[in-house]
């Protein structure tokens, strides 16, 4: 008698288990796209750099707490006014400055701002470059750690001329020299 | 006259001397060797794949990646699927795409499920594209191409039946016994895991594995396919693809977008940035191996040292007969540092004659189970310098003895001493 109650009580838990399961299974089957969680690091942004002939780009992305200073969203007008500025500054790409002989010139930008999940605002802007001589680009320089208090470093893939080859930059060492 | 009598000096002592030499061949031999490894391993690594702007694998690290794809080193973390495959190399900034389907194996060597756009576009070393030392590339199911070790280790020619096993274990029990390859080609050795490699068309990677079932054969027995069905056949997942980009410019923008695909999670990388990477995390061993054997060297030189100081009592005579005889002092220390030059040019020169010769012993063997050409000369635009340095630090060490000897009093070792 009660070896068959546990068996019946076996045999309803296993029921819900493979109903449980298949429901499940359904879930997965039906979702066709997935969310992207993107390593959002406070301190750190990453950055590429392509240059090809005389064309270049230049891309940064971030989360927003790097540049703005805080991650709530502004409330105050002294806040609203940082985020506006510190914004600015990033668009017009005053924070880097690319070796004077090059003779290059900002010739587009994007700008996008990704809210991610509790607040996590990413900050992505990239910018199309035109130089006169590419050869004579040794170096970027960028000042976006004084600009930017909140950013520690930042991790640097960059492809010149098809060579790639990646760099970490910081307040101390804020210049890229560009090996080629 | 220093030259003859330093060479006799030396020839007396013999058995201390060639101790001597030994330990410092043997150290020089190492500092020489690692050098030369990690220079060639970075160069072998490097000329690997050349011309590729992006892999492209399932969601995992970027070394990882880069390892299976190309280094055919490790497993793929996942599977991607054909049809996005399709939908990628279809981007209007993609100029080329060569897809690869990685599992299975042919008596260790493994076998990359590809198309001819693989034959086509693949560059290696300085933008060299492949090339074919015997027939041409698969066109249909159930045949093969080797590469150049391939076909050398398991003396295959063309038109020989080959059997492949699932797996990428060097024995494997689960053979794809029913479905014999014909190889049809045979490529020129590349000094690349090109020349380990057994390639074969997708469909045929789908062929063989028809009516398996969670990873092993189906029960039954197996339905023969025929012509139309062979035609047919449709790949359905890939491990992973390389991309050649139209324009360089876009590489991050498409990397960008790859990496956030929506309909599966994937990871994009740059073959030269992934090995930056991989370097940038050897150096600390690099410095560290480096490191040891500057310490061995040092070692050595300083039991050098020792054995001359040792000897310098029993010499003490011989010492005071040059100086009786007319010999200066500083001929003296001309007399035991031109010793430890030669000791030290002597052990170099032995040192790279056994490196030399356990490079060109081991070089067939690196390439075969690792991949990885060596050349076997162990000569750098630095490494004159280095030796150079070397016999600096010889000879500043050797200083100690000479210094010694130099000031050594006639009267000491001419006294008769009870």
């Amino acid at each position: 008698m009660n070896t068959n109650r546990s068996k019946k009580c076996w045999s309803g838990a296993l029921s819900i288990v493979v109903m449980a399961s298949m429901m499940l299974g359904a879930g997965l089957a039906q979702a066709q796209q997935h969310n992207e969680h993107g390593a959002h690091q406070h301190g750190k942004a990453s950055l590429t750099f392509v240059l090809d002939g005389n064309e270049a780009e230049l891309v940064l992305t971030t989360a927003a707490a790097n540049i703005v200073g805080f991650e709530h969203k502004a409330s105050t007008d002294a806040e609203k006014q940082q985020q506006q500025q510190q914004l600015e500054m990033l668009k017009s790409g005053s924070w880097f400055a690319l070796a004077e002989a090059a003779n290059c010139s900002i010739s587009g930008h994007n700008f996008r701002e990704e809210q991610g999940e509790a607040n996590h605002a990413d900050l992505y802007v990239d910018f199309q470059i035109l130089c006169q001589a590419p050869l004579k680009l040794s170096d970027i320089s960028f000042s976006l750690f004084s600009q930017s208090p909140a950013l520690e470093s930042i991790d640097v893939q960059y492809l010149v001329n098809g060579e790639a080859a990646v760099a970490e930059l910081s307040a101390k060492n804020a210049v890229l020299k560009l090996i080629r | 006259m220093l030259l003859k009598l330093a060479r006799q000096s030396l020839w007396h002592r013999r058995g201390t001397v060639l101790m001597t030499l030994l330990s410092l061949t043997i150290s020089i031999a190492l500092l020489l060797g690692i050098d030369h490894l990690r220079l060639e391993a970075k160069r072998s690594f490097t000329s690997t794949v050349s011309g590729t702007d992006l892999i492209v694998g399932a969601r995992s690290g970027q070394l990882n990646l880069l390892l299976y794809s190309v280094f055919r080193l490790g497993n793929a973390t996942n599977n991607i699927s054909y049809q996005h495959y399709q939908q990628l190399s279809s981007h209007p900034q993609v100029a080329w795409a060569i897809p690869m389907a990685l599992g299975d194996s042919h008596r260790g060597f493994r076998v990359i499920g590809t198309n001819g756009d693989y034959f086509r576009y693949f560059r290696y070393g300085q933008q060299q594209s492949l090339s074919f030392a015997k027939g041409e590339a698969f066109s249909t199911v159930y045949q093969v191409v080797l590469g150049a070790t391939v076909a050398e280790k398991l003396g295959y020619q063309l038109g020989d039946q080959i059997i492949l096993s699932h797996g990428v274990g060097a024995v494997s029990f689960t053979q794809h016994k029913d479905q014999p390859f014909a190889v049809v080609g045979i490529l020129a050795a590349t000094g690349t895991p090109v020349d380990q490699s057994v390639h074969v068309s997708l469909e045929s990677i789908e062929a063989i594995h028809l009516g398996w079932q969670g990873g092993a054969p189906g029960f039954g027995k197996k339905p023969k396919l025929n012509d139309t069905q062979l035609q047919q056949l449709e790949p359905k997942v890939l491990t992973a693809f390389m991309l050649g980009l139209k324009s360089k410019v876009a590489t991050f923008a498409i990397q960008r977008q790859i990496n956030e695909f929506k309909a599966e999670p994937l990871t994009a990388i740059l073959p030269g940035a992934a090995l930056a990477e991989l370097w940038q995390m050897l150096a600390m061993v690099e410095n560290m191996l480096l490191l040891v054997t500057l310490l061995v060297l040092i070692a050595a030189l300083i039991g050098m040292v020792t054995t001359l100081l040792a000897a310098m009592k029993e010499r003490q005579r011989e010492m005071a007969i040059l100086r009786a005889v007319g010999a200066r002092p500083w001929q003296l220390f001309c007399l035991i540092q031109l010793e430890v030059f030669c000791i030290s040019l002597a052990s170099i020169g032995s040192a790279l004659l056994l490196l030399c010769g356990s490079l060109a012993v081991l070089q067939p063997l690196l390439s075969s189970s690792y991949g990885l050409v060596i050349s076997w000369l162990p000569w750098h635009g630095h490494t004159a310098a280095l030796l150079a340095a070397l016999l600096a630090l010889a000879l500043l060490l050797g200083a100690i003895p000479s210094y010694l000897t130099y000031r050594q009093s006639l009267a000491q070792g001419l006294t008769v001493r009870l």
